[in-house]
């Protein structure tokens, strides 16, 4: 054994068991995919027009196990960063449950086959755009960016973006004006949701040298982003409701948890200062997820109403 | 006592080996019945 993992620093061929089959789908971020699944549901119900429900489930099954992949391929790149930091030392890699190359393998055999399937069994415009995820996210997000701008979280929020889209051209064969809007609202909530997470996690990425906003520009920059993001984020979330995409149920739904969205946001930006900043950062992050859950909740949940009226 | 734990690990890891040929073989069934299932739905319509 050549580095010690305690030491933060990691070596490929580094083992101390065989893996388990729970190592690889914890390689998978089971987490961010049981959201994929769920905005590419929305996606895939909002559409006009019906797929046959096999291959409907075939389409959120390959965008799940693409998901996954990049997850996967993310983990072995970030292998070295991951060692050190307190929120992902536990993941298969740095733990030496499972090598680098055994992830790289596996993201790289999951991408190909899901990016596929999708293609052959549902349509080329979802496939295109799973593989347009996982490159964006694997290339473009994780290896290029990442560590070198704090806008990495902006340019990363887009390819958790995609699924809406691909849910949406899995029925319709293509990208209209609603699936770039589903797009937009995840793409615009992901910058106050993870700078609200960084803004009482920062020392963990000023340790490994990820140039995360509150680390390169201060925390009281990054309140000013927040609330500027969130200020976007809101009426754009609500705008589903007049181009037709949300009923009435998404209107007041939207509208009331902006109103709070914006609360929090503002309160983000106004206590700066010890427990008080952080507490109210934490809440702001767990309110976030709420937010977005509900709104797409509630456009799956009148969609599926108007699909089996 | 060396020995014992030598082989409880080696079952282990065989156990484990084992169970991940399983995950692929039931992984690629399921691809193969993806296929399948698609290719009916596909000449029905």
């Amino acid at each position: 054994m050549t580095t010690s993992i305690a030491e933060g620093t990691l070596d490929s061929r580094i083992t101390t068991a065989e893996p388990s089959v729970s190592d690889f789908l914890e390689l998978m971020k089971p987490r961010v995919m049981s959201l994929v699944v769920f905005t590419s549901l929305a996606g895939l119900f909002a559409a006009p027009g019906q797929l046959h429900p096999v291959l409907a489930v075939i389409a959120v099954i390959c965008i799940a196990v693409g998901a996954g992949a990049s997850g996967a391929l993310n983990m072995w790149y970030d292998a070295d960063i991951d060692a050190r930091m307190a929120r992902t030392a536990a993941r298969p890699i740095p733990r030496g449950r499972v090598t680098a190359d055994e992830a790289l393998a596996f993201g790289s055999v999951l991408s190909v086959v899901s990016v596929l399937t999708l293609g052959v069994l549902v349509n080329w415009v979802a496939g295109g755009l799973l593989a347009l995820t996982i490159a964006y996210y694997v290339f473009f997000y994780t290896m290029w960016l990442k560590r070198r701008t704090p806008q990495n979280i902006v340019i990363g929020g887009a390819a958790g973006s995609f699924p809406p889209m691909i849910g949406w051209a899995a029925v319709t064969g293509g990208v209209s004006i609603e699936s770039v809007l589903m797009f937009l609202i995840i793409f615009m909530w992901t910058p106050p949701h993870f700078w609200a997470l960084a803004l009482y996690r920062c020392r963990d990425y000023e340790r490994v040298g990820v140039p995360m906003l509150p680390v390169v520009a201060g925390p009281d920059e990054t309140r000013r982003q927040i609330l500027l993001y969130s200020l976007a984020l809101v009426p754009l979330a609500i705008s589903p409701y007049f181009i037709g995409l949300g009923g009435i149920a998404y209107a007041a739904v939207s509208t009331v948890l902006g109103l709070i969205f914006l609360y929090l946001a503002f309160k983000v930006w106004r206590v700066r200062e010890g427990r008080e900043g952080d507490h109210a950062a934490k809440q702001l992050f767990v309110f976030s997820i709420f937010y977005l859950f509900l709104l797409f909740a509630v456009l799956l949940g009148e969609h599926i109403a108007l699909k089996f009226q | 006592m060396a020995v014992t734990q030598d082989q409880d690990e080696n079952t282990k890891r065989l156990q484990r080996q084992r169970l991940r040929s399983v995950a692929i073989a039931l992984g690629l069934g399921f691809l193969v019945l993806l296929f399948y299932a698609a290719t009916i739905v596909r000449m029905g319509n």
